[in-house]
């Protein structure tokens, strides 16, 4: 059972060199559009401090930091501690949730969503993911323009996602597609002031929804994911209820944002270098490298926190107990001792290594379907749509999702 | 210092000489060996490591564990009786001359 630690420890920390603190908003508009502006210095920079709601925080950047410290669970560890400054982070209202445990009670809440992404189901579903892609392709040709978001990505997502893997039927939908959209809302909670209504909505109507279908599998089981679930929960006594629902919750709501999101990323990178989108079209085999640097030079997740339960020293700056640490996917990203010249985007680069999904125990579950929607989405419509491009090159894209994403809201596209 | 042979899926070879202590996985990864992902980064995760031992030294080697038994399952390319995951496999001096073939796809 994860056990979340009580909010009577809160560490003090010692004095901090003020030259290692950097004076910049973490989750600011301007970094969600461009963080390239930041993180060309910073895939280059040791660790440093930045104060957020009044405590100092520590942001790791270096490609190699960031794998160590997403992988010593004993010094940074995942599991929350009320009262050291992430409440504003706490999307699942201090439930057990797999990305918040660390081995060995990660193991066993891992163990039950795994089988879902493995190569061999997602091939399974590859069939059932070109439908998808292939119909919306085809009602957006018969619009001319559209909104890369609204119109064609997150319609796709919630088809697979929810219908095509979990086999919710479409009228219920709408469920956790809320709740998945008050997780921002989080962000907007002052410390230690409750959640805001709208969230604890969506978070309670995701709750009975769960506790419904709990019920109505165990009298009439189903063999697919949530029946698989479920099953391993009655037979072994291996999942307490809570823990099966934030299971479902997790499952659901983090695909649906993030799928979607990073497919307009990719189509907006890919407008925005007509040489690279031309290359692409010309040759659609190189699809799967092009995703992969899509991916590294457009990390949807800027940053991940945890909380460090062990001092330590990292490229010479010292992090204490205490603190809460802000890895970064994204400007690991831009290493350039890993990934030269790492602002120039380039569909040939074929990195290896990145971090946008993660490293450890915790790597993205979901990757593999994440992977196989993109290629596919991607693949198909740029070379279904010659002349796909931005309907407004020099329209300001506003981004959105959780403080720590960069989701684009609304993306304009033309094909006619 | 010891040697590792990986056949690759086109019919060539190439020999890399391996630290022991480093996996099979990480060894390839390093060292660009072509059709060996291991994306997870070596946490028995993601099933994009998969090889096939020659039969001489699949013998050699412990048994997989529950995690990487489950996972063997359910990789892209077929399971064999001698496949493992790359990550998996760490290498010591006794594994010096090692020979494994590397599948045809590690991805749906």
């Amino acid at each position: 059972m994860n056990a979340h630690a009580k909010a009577v420890d809160i560490p003090v920390i010692p004095p901090l060199d003020p030259a290692l603190f950097v004076d910049v908003d973490l989750y600011s508009q301007d970094i969600k559009a461009d963080p390239s502006r930041w993180f060309l210095e910073w895939g280059r920079k040791p660790p440093f401090y930045v104060m957020i709601h009044g405590r100092p925080n520590v942001v790791i950047c270096r490609h190699e930091q960031v794998k160590w410290a997403f992988t010593d669970y004993a010094t940074i560890s995942a599991v929350p501690q009320p009262g050291w400054g992430a409440d504003y982070l706490d999307y699942f209202n201090g439930l057990p949730i797999v990305v918040e445990a660390n081995p060995p009670e990660h193991t066993r809440l891992r163990r039950l969503m795994q089988p879902a992404f493995t190569p061999r189901r997602v091939a399974l579903m590859q069939e059932g993911i070109n439908q998808a892609v292939d119909e919306m392709i085809e009602s957006m040709a018969a619009r001319g323009q559209f909104d890369m978001i609204t119109d064609f990505a997150q319609p796709l997502v919630y088809r697979l996602l929810l219908g095509t893997l979990f086999e919710i039927p479409p009228a219920d939908w709408t469920v956790f597609a809320q709740f998945s959209h008050a997780l921002e809302l989080v962000a907007t909670v002052p410390p230690g002031a409750p959640k805001p209504k709208p969230y604890m909505d969506a978070f309670n109507a995701g709750m009975k929804y769960c506790g419904d279908v709990i019920e109505q599998r165990r009298r009439a089981p189903k063999d697919d994911l949530i029946g698989n679930v479920i099953a391993a929960h009655d037979a072994a006594g291996l999942i307490s209820t809570a823990e099966l629902f934030t299971t479902l919750i997790q499952l659901f709501s983090a695909g649906l944002g993030t799928v979607a999101g990073t497919q307009g990323l990719c189509i907006l990178r890919l407008c925005r270098h007509p040489d690279q989108l031309r290359l692409l079209q010309e040759d659609p085999a190189l699809i799967n490298g092009a995703i992969e640097e899509c991916l590294r030079i457009d990390s949807l997740g800027n940053f991940r926190h945890r909380y460090v339960v062990r001092d330590c020293v990292v490229d010479g700056v010292p992090i204490y107990r205490g603190m809460i640490a802000h890895m970064s996917m994204g400007a690991s990203n831009y290493d350039p001792d890993f990934y030269p010249d790492p602002n120039r985007f380039d569909i040939l680069r074929n990195p290896r290594d990145i971090s946008t999904f993660g490293h450890g125990t915790h790597f993205c579950v979901g990757n593999a379907f994440a992977r196989a929607v993109l290629r596919t989405a991607v693949g198909r419509m740029v070379r279904r749509f010659p002349r796909l491009r931005l309907a407004d090159p020099a329209a300001r894209i506003v981004y959105g999702g959780m403080p720590t994403e960069r989701m684009p809201l609304h993306i304009a596209l033309r094909v006619d | 210092m010891l040697k590792v042979h990986y056949r690759l899926s086109d019919g060539s070879s190439l020999t890399v000489t391996a630290v022991p202590g480093t996996s099979l996985m990480q060894l390839a990864v390093d060292q660009g060996v072509p059709g060996i992902l291991g994306r997870c980064g070596g946490y028995c995760n993601c099933g994009t490591c998969h090889v096939y031992l020659d039969p001489a030294w699949a013998a050699a080697l412990p048994a997989p564990s529950v995690e990487e038994d489950t996972l063997l399952s359910d990789c892209a390319a077929e399971r064999r009786a001698t496949s493992r995951l790359g990550c998996q496999v760490k290498l010591t001096q006794e594994l010096d001359g090692i020979t494994v073939t590397v599948p045809s796809r590690q991805e749906p």
